[in-house]
């Protein structure tokens, strides 16, 4: 699907455009919100939050190539204020992160399918062990796939200390992956 | 032929560049001197720590190194040699090898996490919030009860359930307090004479309201009152002086609350009793 048209379908209000864009993008505004959030129900109600607020502001929303990075600082910053708030009322429990990554296991064997939840289970705990500043250029960076200079930008930070930052954060990552037990 | 002798000439001995008479000399001393023919075997074992003594005597542990090398290293960005050189290192390392190994293992599985299914009702759900037409709904999807048991459990989950369920305990607690058979009920005072004039239950258990608050007020500036006067230092003055103002300012407000309130039982005991509201009630009279 031609994301551009899409995107001028969505701003002039399309309903099945906007369907369609909801679908192509919650994956990954679900997923970021969930690794900033650590809970699966609030990390629902934040992307839903985001595509709201993106709903409406339809005549801001970018060409094709910028969409993706606007959308996941709209997230990021919703996900800032959510952990501000939250703050002061810590969570009560999280859900186990195995159980959500079975969601996306499909097409594997049952064996498989745990497996892989294990591995992904795994790299999660060790990423909440980051720093703070770690974990969110890993996010962005290794997770998201943002460009050096858009995570620079989204986090108001010089360029050579995201670059230098990224190599910093995967070594600390291994190092946790390595104490948890979780590296095969 | 002593060992510092032979020493001398290992290398041409290991050579064979040695004169045959020279060389004979050299091998009746390795027959007799175990340390020499220690130096000669080919298949000498190397002592497992003898790399890692050399090690710790001159550059300390390649390990530093090797960590800032690691991530350009899976990333394949080294060029041969020094590929080749931390591949050496990490025959040797079980530690490093751990690392390199678990940053392999995080390469492959964050892109994955990039992506995470928010389940089912997540697209539904946001149609709905997006929707202009509230008349419109997304086709319903059949029921189902595993649908259902989620909704359900992850209600439950949400911490805003505790503070949806302290607002319903307050508002049945209010209704219980307020029921007018209950012990709690208002009774003396305005609330007495209210009765007598037959006005609704809202309206008397508002005058009891009023009374309480009043008399709770009051018992709080006396007991200002009564710590100021045992102080009697700057600050209890300015709490004397602050109650006063405070009673002042409650006794304006009561004195107000009390004229209004009396207009509303005028009105509505002349409305109880089908007369013209402009005509000045019973309790107008007083």
């Amino acid at each position: 699907m031609d994301l551009e048209r899409l995107l001028d379908l969505v701003r002039t209000g399309d309903e099945l455009a906007w369907e369609a864009f909801v679908r192509q993008f919650q994956g990954r505004v679900y997923g970021l919100a969930y690794h900033y959030a650590g809970q699966a129900e609030d990390a629902r109600d934040l992307a839903q939050e985001v595509f709201i607020r993106i709903y409406q502001n339809l005549s801001q929303v970018p060409g094709a190539e910028g969409v993706l990075p606007w959308m996941l600082r709209i997230t990021r910053n919703a996900c800032i204020d959510h952990l501000r708030r939250r703050r002061a009322r810590p969570p009560l429990w999280d859900l186990p992160v195995e159980e959500l990554f079975h969601l996306k296991a499909g097409g594997l064997s049952p064996e498989e399918q745990q497996l892989e939840a294990a591995r992904k289970g795994a790299v999660h705990r060790a990423l909440r062990e980051l720093t703070e500043l770690n974990r969110e250029v890993i996010l962005l960076k290794e997770i998201q796939g943002l460009s050096f200079e858009e995570i620079a930008s989204m986090l108001e930070v010089p360029l050579g200390t995201v670059k230098s930052r990224s190599h910093r954060a995967r070594l600390e990552l291994a190092e946790k992956l390595v104490a948890l037990g979780g590296c095969p | 032929m002593n060992c510092e002798t032979f020493l001398r000439i290992l290398a041409d001995y290991q050579e064979n560049a040695l004169a045959p008479e020279r060389r004979r000399e050299a091998e009746a001393h390795l027959a007799i001197c175990e340390g020499c023919r220690s130096l000669v075997q080919p298949d000498a074992p190397i002592p497992p720590d003898l790399a890692k003594g050399i090690l710790a005597r001159t550059t300390g542990s390649a390990c530093r190194r090797l960590k800032e090398q690691a991530a350009a290293h899976v990333d394949g960005e080294l060029d041969g040699l020094q590929s080749a050189l931390v591949e050496g290192h990490l025959e040797h390392c079980p530690q490093c090898a751990a690392l390199v190994s678990a940053l392999r293992e995080i390469s492959t599985v964050l892109p994955s996490l990039a992506m995470v299914d928010p389940g089912p009702i997540f697209t539904r759900d946001i149609l709905a919030a997006t929707s202009r037409n509230p008349a419109w709904q997304p086709a319903a999807e059949p029921f189902s009860w595993q649908d259902l048991g989620e909704r359900l459990v992850r209600l439950l989950r949400r911490p805003r359930i505790a503070f949806e369920a302290a607002y319903v305990g307050t508002l049945a607690g209010f209704l219980f307090v307020s029921y007018p058979g209950s012990q709690i009920s208002p009774g003396p005072g305005e609330t007495r004479r209210l009765e007598s004039l037959r006005l609704s239950a809202p309206m008397i258990r508002a005058a009891g309201m009023v009374e309480r608050t009043a008399e709770s007020a009051r018992e709080q500036l006396r007991e200002i009152h009564r710590r100021a006067r045992q102080g009697g230092t700057g600050f209890s003055k300015a709490c004397r002086h602050r109650s006063e103002v405070l009673e002042r300012r409650w006794k304006s407000l009561s004195r107000e609350l009390g004229s209004r309130f009396q207009r509303v039982v005028a009105k509505a005991q002349t409305q109880d009793d089908g007369q013209d509201p402009s005509e000045p009630g019973p309790d107008s009279r007083d």
